[in-house]
């Protein structure tokens, strides 16, 4: 595994584990749609996006586990909300490990409901992890020369 | 003694989060407004007495940054203590926004535990 | 004098005695759920094994305490009946470790502490203090009149719970 390859895998299973209370259990295997994707840019030390995406029913878990509620009780316009903030979370942690006194801004997540073959799969470095829920996939690229450049040069 | 907070984060979610853990913590709460951003934030603050603060650093318009330098500025509001919420954890984010006033900083991920000892030690520092 | 009740693997014993200890043994990915509430002097201890009673219903059924999904709202339920309240429980968890014999139900310890964490948030309840994963076994006690909950890990003497307010669940990868 690459460097950010352990970032990455390390940056999420913090995240999930702390405010998702959910672990992540090995590589998944993405499985058909529809899917919630949230996206993240940012600009500063240095530039890139950062996205997620998960099928409908674990986007739909996660949101009830973050929140504290049921599967049953969450409020369905609450999902896409809490897509976009582990996106943006796990944005955060990512980026003070890259660069430890970096400056950063993180744009406001952009969350949207497509089909799996739509999934943003341009990004440099990506990862498909197994939830006891389903699967998250997350996907990072980092401009380290004023182009999009997968982290390993 | 009842106090009253005002949550100030463009993420509902996170704001239904926050007030969440308010509850179940035990606090005395008389009031809890939110804003989705520092320029809402620094309106309510205008509007009503409030006891605390705990804002995201990341938002739109007017960021948790930029809120807090016109806290400062205000004679009144800068005696309102200020607990920053943030994914980013760097250093120099955290030496920086604690050089502008903020009392407090909870890095995100957070456990809802780790947030109610932040605010358990703001509150006491500033006799709310 | 101090009497000791015994906690068993997936059992749950709550007492208002106040000279009493709860005591649990040799927690492995197993989890202890501890909650005493100071003004009843109510105290009650969980040794749960399992996070979700649907991995073996019949099991479930037969010791609903095996799981954590069926277990933490039956120790709850006990001690408010002898008089403890939601709102002034302190809850301790201790155990969730990765240990060698976890083969065949992989990551038991962290899918514990996570389903514990998840349901007791669900629930509106805070964890006061917690010492989970690693990989050594640990014995924890809850003093039943002063709420004092005393941890011991493998090799080292017994000391009060460590309390972790820096976000990060204490799971050693």
């Amino acid at each position: 595994m690459s460097e950010f390859d352990e970032l990455l895998s390390s940056a999420t299973e913090e995240v999930l584990e702390n405010m998702f209370y959910t672990g992540a259990f090995g590589p998944g295997t993405e499985g058909d749609g529809p899917y919630y994707s949230a996206g993240v840019s940012f600009t500063g030390s240095r530039n890139g996006t950062l996205d997620v995406a998960a099928p409908e029913s674990t986007a739909t878990a996660l949101a009830a586990a973050f929140l504290g509620e049921t599967v049953e009780s969450v409020p369905p316009e609450q999902v896409p909300t809490v897509i976009g903030e582990l996106a943006n979370v796990l944005c955060g942690v990512v980026l003070g490990r890259v660069e430890e006194g970096g400056h950063f801004v993180i744009a406001p997540p952009q969350v949207s409901r497509r089909e799996l073959a739509s999934l943003a799969r341009n990004l440099a470095l990506r990862q498909v992890f197994e939830l006891e829920e389903g699967t998250l996939s997350v996907g990072l690229t980092i401009d380290v020369s004023g182009d999009a450049v997968s982290p390993d040069g | 003694m009842a106090f009253s907070v005002l949550i100030v984060d463009d993420c509902p979610a996170m704001q239904t989060v926050i007030r969440r853990i308010l509850g179940i913590s035990g606090f005395d709460l008389e009031a809890c407004y939110f804003a989705a951003d520092g320029s809402e934030a620094l309106s309510m603050l205008r509007r009503h007495t409030v006891d605390l603060v705990i804002s995201d650093v990341n938002m739109p318009k007017l960021d948790g940054e930029a809120m807090l330098r016109c806290l400062s500025e205000d004679e009144k509001l800068r005696k309102v203590p200020v607990v920053m919420v943030s994914s980013d954890g760097t250093r120099s984010r955290v030496d920086r926004l604690v050089g502008m006033g903020a009392k407090g900083y909870i890095v995100k991920p957070f456990q809802p535990a780790a947030l109610r000892a932040e605010l358990e030690r703001v509150l006491e520092a500033a006799n709310v | 004098m101090a009497q000791e009740v015994i906690v068993g693997v997936a059992d749950c014993r709550v007492s208002n005695q106040p000279e009493s200890s709860l005591i649990t043994y040799a927690l492995g990915s197993c989890i202890a759920v501890a909650i005493h509430d100071p003004v009843s002097q109510v105290g009650g201890m969980l040794h749960l094994m399992l996070p979700e009673s649907s991995l073996d219903a019949s099991k479930a059924e037969k010791n609903p305490y095996m799981f954590a999904d069926t277990g933490i709202p039956l120790l709850f339920h006990q001690a408010y009946a002898y008089g403890a309240e939601k709102s002034r429980l302190v809850v301790c968890v201790a155990g969730g470790a990765q240990v060698i014999s976890d083969a065949g139900i992989f990551n038991i310890g962290k899918r514990n502490c996570l389903a514990v964490r998840k349901l007791l948030w669900r629930a509106g309840v805070m964890i006061r203090s917690e010492a989970v994963g690693g990989s050594e076994s640990r014995t924890v006690r809850l003093e039943v009149g002063s709420g004092k909950f005393m941890l011991r890990t493998a090799g080292r003497p017994e000391n009060t719970s460590e309390r972790r307010n820096d976000g990060v669940l204490c799971l050693n990868r």
